[in-house]
């Protein structure tokens, strides 16, 4: 009976010995790891691909501990000024063994074609986008570090902020507009792009009057370079829209327009005239 | 009347010995956190890694200290195991409560934070380590019980001597 009650008592003194020095080496590893900047982001990237556009931030581990990082997870959830949805996702990576290195991998945060046209006021209105962002370690196979920064705020800038619509000629219309068959009227245009990608595509007038008939329409091609709500890229153009000489353009009605390009379409903002 | 003397003086001499023993054993069994924490004044900052107030680790370490007391006064007697076999499962039940079941948050408020990122919360999550802590208790609770078995059988082995009828 000694014997077992000697060896229970080295079995609890050896393994307590043990734990402790394995929770202190492991604390000291990842606060060294840590301190050595073993984990860090590259520059923030933006992609504009097929179905939207896609924020990239590059990540790098170099793993200097004792021990292995068996997950590496990151999520970032975005929602807009409405508390809206916009984009959820996670980066994983598996086992990262002691000493490894993973120069980059990347975390996309990807907003789709389909809420930027469901969400067509992120188009006109700046704000700001709240970022919920989860970061979580496995280590040592026994710890599971969360590192969670909850509504961290980024601020959206509009790619069509005050799209403005200047008034159409009075009536009758001047004979020097007529070609022969049609009316072409030049209407002004005016947008800031507070977006930090560019704003490049068609952008298209229909004319209805005041019975909602359609009149006409005019397209014109827009680039305008990226800006941001504090230095915004202002766009001020025309549009030509042609009224064949059968459709009565009426003193008041509607300016319907239409943008469409590679990320998203939006289509129809009305505005009265008249 | 020497020999009475004598005897109490013996007696003496081992309850003196016991409270000294039952005082460091005592500091050292959590007496020291409780210098650290409250005496030197450091207890903001060592309650405020863990998941409960402040009076639970308190208790916590009091009821600790108080055990270990008692351990070393009755020791040579079956309550020493008793009483061991009871702190080893009141740790068991104050360690889950007190590191929520071995998942800690510490939040760190904005004013805190550079760059303006706002809250951050960290979360550790240590039931693994938990775990192997509470098989250790659960060991200790079964040395104990076999210590006591032991204990009771040597006493019974032992030469029983009447009382000299006067």
């Amino acid at each position: 009976m000694r014997q077992s009650i000697r060896a229970l008592g080295w079995t609890i003194t050896i393994g307590v010995i043990l734990i402790v020095l394995f929770l202190g080496s492991a604390m000291y590893s990842i606060f060294q790891t840590l301190m050595n900047q073993g984990f860090g982001f590259g520059s923030f990237q933006i992609y504009t691909m097929e179905d939207g556009i896609v924020l990239s931030f590059p990540l790098y581990v170099n793993n200097t501990s004792y021990y292995d990082i068996s997950t590496l997870n990151l999520t970032t959830f975005v929602r807009d000024f409405r508390g809206v949805e916009i984009s959820k996702n996670s980066t994983t990576v598996g086992v990262i063994k002691a000493g490894a290195i993973i120069p980059t991998f990347k975390h996309n945060m990807s907003i789709n074609s389909e809420i930027l046209e469901n969400l067509i006021y992120l188009l006109f209105e700046d704000g700001n986008l709240s970022i919920d962002t989860y970061v979580g370690i496995r280590y040592a196979y026994a710890f599971y570090f969360q590192m969670e920064m909850p509504n961290v705020s980024m601020p959206w800038g509009a790619p069509f902020y005050n799209l403005t619509i200047g008034e159409l000629p009075s009536l009758p219309l001047p004979p020097s507009s007529f070609n022969g068959t049609h009316y072409l009227i030049t209407i002004p245009l005016s947008f800031e792009n507070h977006a930090f990608f560019n704003v490049t595509g068609a952008m298209r007038l229909e004319i209805l009057n005041s019975t909602r008939n359609y009149l006409g329409s005019g397209t014109t091609f827009v680039n305008i370079l990226p800006g941001s709500p504090y230095d915004p890229t202002p766009y001020n153009g025309v549009i030509e829209v042609s009224i064949p000489i059968g459709n009565m353009l009426t003193d008041t009605g509607y300016l319907c327009i239409y943008f469409e390009n590679s990320i998203f379409n939006f289509g129809t903002v009305e505005k009265t005239y008249g | 009347m020497v020999e009475e003397r004598s005897t109490s003086k013996s007696v003496l001499r081992k309850v003196i010995s016991r409270l000294f023993k039952a005082a460091f054993w005592a500091f050292l069994m959590g007496g020291e956190v409780l210098f650290v924490s409250y005496i030197l004044g450091l207890s903001e900052y060592t309650t405020a890694l863990l998941p409960v107030e402040g009076p639970f680790f308190f208790g916590f370490m009091v009821t600790f200290i108080l055990f270990e007391v008692a351990i070393q006064l009755l020791s040579e007697t079956i309550f020493r195991y008793v009483i061991s076999v009871t702190r080893a499962f009141i740790s068991m039940i104050y360690l889950i409560l007190m590191t929520n079941g071995g998942i800690m948050k510490i939040t760190i408020p904005p004013e805190m934070v550079p760059f303006g990122v706002g809250t951050i919360i960290f979360t550790v999550e240590f039931r693994t380590i938990l775990a192997v802590f509470l098989m250790f208790s659960l060991i200790s609770i079964l040395k104990n019980l076999i210590q006591a078995i032991n204990f009771l059988s040597e006493r019974a082995e032992l030469p029983f001597t009447l009382p000299k009828i006067p």
